[in-house]
């Protein structure tokens, strides 16, 4: 099979409010195999986002141990973890943060200019992934004049800009209609199968974790079942 | 990424223009104060070297008095020339006395200053730059009731404008103007240029007192000598007077007391611009400190698509730099503007300051504006490089 590209090992991540304490993840432990989708369940509060920004290196566990391509995050400062997010994560998020007074493309170009791309080859870059995305004839316009779907389409052009491997996207579709969230899945369907991107989604709905090959679902901070879905098969030879 | 910092910079200030304005209020007035002095102190410096250099590093002045306090009780004698110049290394020496009488001119009367001159002696004072003739000629032995007046004695005391070989009337005696000196805008020539120059033995006459001089001034025969020369005449009149009723400055002397006494002002002024950009600066940091609070998600989005701790630094410092820069050039203007047009309105009262650009002065400026700025805003930048990205993100 494939390796193991993000592991984690027994994590616990604890917030700490006055006197009360209250573990968001309890003790979890889990493996992205490259090129897999993943999907993350569970209701509202039971940690899965925690858990995506863990796995993420957005944030460190209060103990556990994230493996990065086999390389423990612990050892690691704050920069060197944006590195790695720069150039291994993208990210998707359910209300698409993306920096208002820029342009679609400027907002695509961001990461890229953190990792010293050249400006000229970072427009091409910018310019060619929204075009793939199809908002061609949106570059030049602000998050505000786009619509939903069209603004998680910039967030997921932003996220494909450095072309990492990992896709992380947080309830992508939250805040979307359903005729954009199936356009939306449609995309990060491609992104998996035709991109070979490994993809590691959070949802609460069913029928949107249904496109993952494997459901994590969390309760209480604790990972309860671990669904394998057989409709899909891994298509490596797809892979670049 | 490097100057791309800078345009994002100021990107960013152009957002928050009024506020940014605001900020930069106090860089402006602290950098702005701090070159119009350096510019219009290093012109005075200019100017007061140029005098000096014109009056010769080997005059020796001496003036009654132990201090300018007690000047008014002190005396100098007539005596006191020949026994200076009687001194070893002593080219010559010469007194100026001083008078104030009422002079006429056609209808007109006014009080008028009159500056005695020995008239064997023009030639010293011509040396020492002190008398130089514009129009006419100078005086002579031989004169006794011709004069000379100031350029601007005779433009502006009186109504109509006193030319040569007109006559003034000085208690009932013609004095015949026989020349005018030169306009001399600087300060030790000042008394001529708004007085009669007369021969102080027709002073002494007219006025029918014994004048005591005011100033003695004497030409050291060698420049490398004027100190030694100056303790033998200390000496000599020390002997003759019985006490030390009096002063012997000489040139250098007077130059570094000038500049001194410039240098303690431009101090005193520098530290008020220093608090200026104290306050400035801390405008800045506050201005920063908001905009890492607005920028928050901002922030949080940029350290979740890769921005490294030091890229978030390095940006707000930039930012913050770039707002002491413009506040800098911005106060480099003003500050030069209002040196040029006090050196104007000095020119025009007849004080010769000299104001010139100086790239250093620019650059000096502008570099510390910046400095001002990044150490101004180090906090705030700081603050936004330690956020945590998760916490940034949840803001909203
Ligand atoms: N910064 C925080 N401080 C305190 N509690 C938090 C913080 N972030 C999350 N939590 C708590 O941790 C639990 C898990 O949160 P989260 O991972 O966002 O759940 P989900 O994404 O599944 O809705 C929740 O109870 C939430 O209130
Ligand atoms: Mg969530």
């Amino acid at each position: 099979m494939s390796e193991i590209i993000i592991d984690a090992k027994n994590i616990v991540k604890t917030y700490v409010m006055g006197e009360t304490k209250l573990n968001a993840l309890d003790d979890v432990s889990f493996e992205l195999k490259k090129q897999e989708f993943v999907a993350i369940m569970g209701p509202s509060g039971s940690g899965k986002t925690t858990l995506l920004d863990v796995l993420s290196v957005l944030l460190r566990p209060t103990s556990g141990e994230v493996f990065i391509n086999k390389k423990p995050i612990s050892k690691m400062n704050d920069n060197e973890l944006a590195l790695i997010r720069g150039r291994t994560i993208g990210f998707v998020f359910q209300t698409f943060n993306l920096i208002n007074r820029l342009t679609a493309k400027e907002n695509v170009m961001m990461p890229l200019w953190f990792q010293g791309i050249p400006k000229n080859k970072r427009e091409k870059i910018s310019e060619e992934i929204l075009t793939d995305v199809g908002l061609a004839d949106r570059m030049h316009h602000r998050p505000t004049e786009l619509s939903g779907g069209q603004r998680q389409r910039v967030a997921i052009a932003r996220a494909l800009a450095v072309n990492p491997d990992i896709i992380v996207a947080d309830e992508p579709t939250g805040n979307l209609d359903s005729v954009s969230g199936k356009q939306i899945m449609e995309l990060i369907n491609e992104l998996h199968d035709k991109k070979g991107k490994t993809i590691l989604m959070v949802t609460h709905e069913r029928e949107i974790a249904d496109h993952a090959e494997r459901i994590i679902h969390l309760k209480d901070g604790k990972i309860i079942h671990n669904e394998t879905l057989k409709k899909k098969k891994i298509t490596e030879k797809s892979v670049k | 990424m490097d100057l791309e910092l800078f345009s994002r910079a100021t990107e960013n200030l152009k957002r928050q223009k009024f506020r940014s304005l605001l900020t930069l209020l106090g860089i402006i007035i602290g950098i702005g104060s701090v070159v119009a002095l350096i510019s219009i102190g290093d012109g005075f410096n200019k100017s007061v070297e140029k005098e000096f250099e014109k009056m010769g590093s080997n005059t020796l002045i001496i003036l009654p008095g132990s201090s300018f306090m007690s000047s008014v009780f002190a005396k100098l004698e007539k005596k006191d020339v020949d026994r200076i110049e009687a001194i070893k290394g002593v080219e010559s020496a010469t007194p100026l006395f001083l008078a104030s009488q009422t002079v006429g001119f056609k209808e007109e009367k006014k009080s008028a200053l009159l500056v005695g001159i020995d008239t064997k002696k023009q030639d010293l004072l011509e040396d020492i730059g002190l008398l130089s003739i514009g129009e006419g000629r100078n005086l002579t032995s031989s004169d006794s009731f011709s004069v000379l007046i100031g350029k601007r004695f005779s433009e502006e005391k009186f109504d109509s404008e006193i030319e040569l070989k007109q006559k003034l009337v000085l208690d009932g005696s013609y004095l015949r103007v026989v020349g005018i000196t030169k306009s001399a805008g600087q300060s030790f020539g000042a008394a001529f240029d708004s007085a009669i120059v007369i021969n102080y033995k027709t002073l002494e006459e007219i006025t029918g007192e014994e004048l005591t001089p005011f100033r003695i001034f004497a030409k050291a025969v060698n420049k490398k000598e004027v100190s030694e020369v100056k303790e033998r005449i200390k000496k000599e009149l020390k002997k003759a007077h019985g006490k030390e009723d009096f002063q012997i400055m000489t040139a250098s002397q007077i130059q570094e007391s000038a500049l001194s006494i410039l240098g303690l002002i431009q101090m005193v002024l520098v530290f008020i611009a220093g608090i200026s950009l104290v306050v400035g600066g801390i405008g800045i940091m506050n201005t920063m400190l908001m905009a890492v609070m607005e920028r928050t998600r901002e922030i949080g989005i940029m350290k979740a698509v890769g921005a490294t701790n030091t890229i978030i630094l390095s940006l707000f410092l930039v930012e913050s730099g770039v707002i002491g820069l413009i506040g800098g050039f911005i106060g480099y203007v003003i500050g030069f503007s209002i040196a040029l047009i006090g050196g104007m309105i000095a020119s025009s009262s007849g004080i010769n300051l000299i104001i010139e650009f100086n790239p250093l002065l620019l650059f000096g400026s502008l570099a510390f504006a910046f400095l001002i700025g990044m150490i101004s805003g180090f906090i705030p930048a700081r603050r936004a490089s330690l956020m945590e990205p998760v916490e940034a993100l949840r803001e909203e």
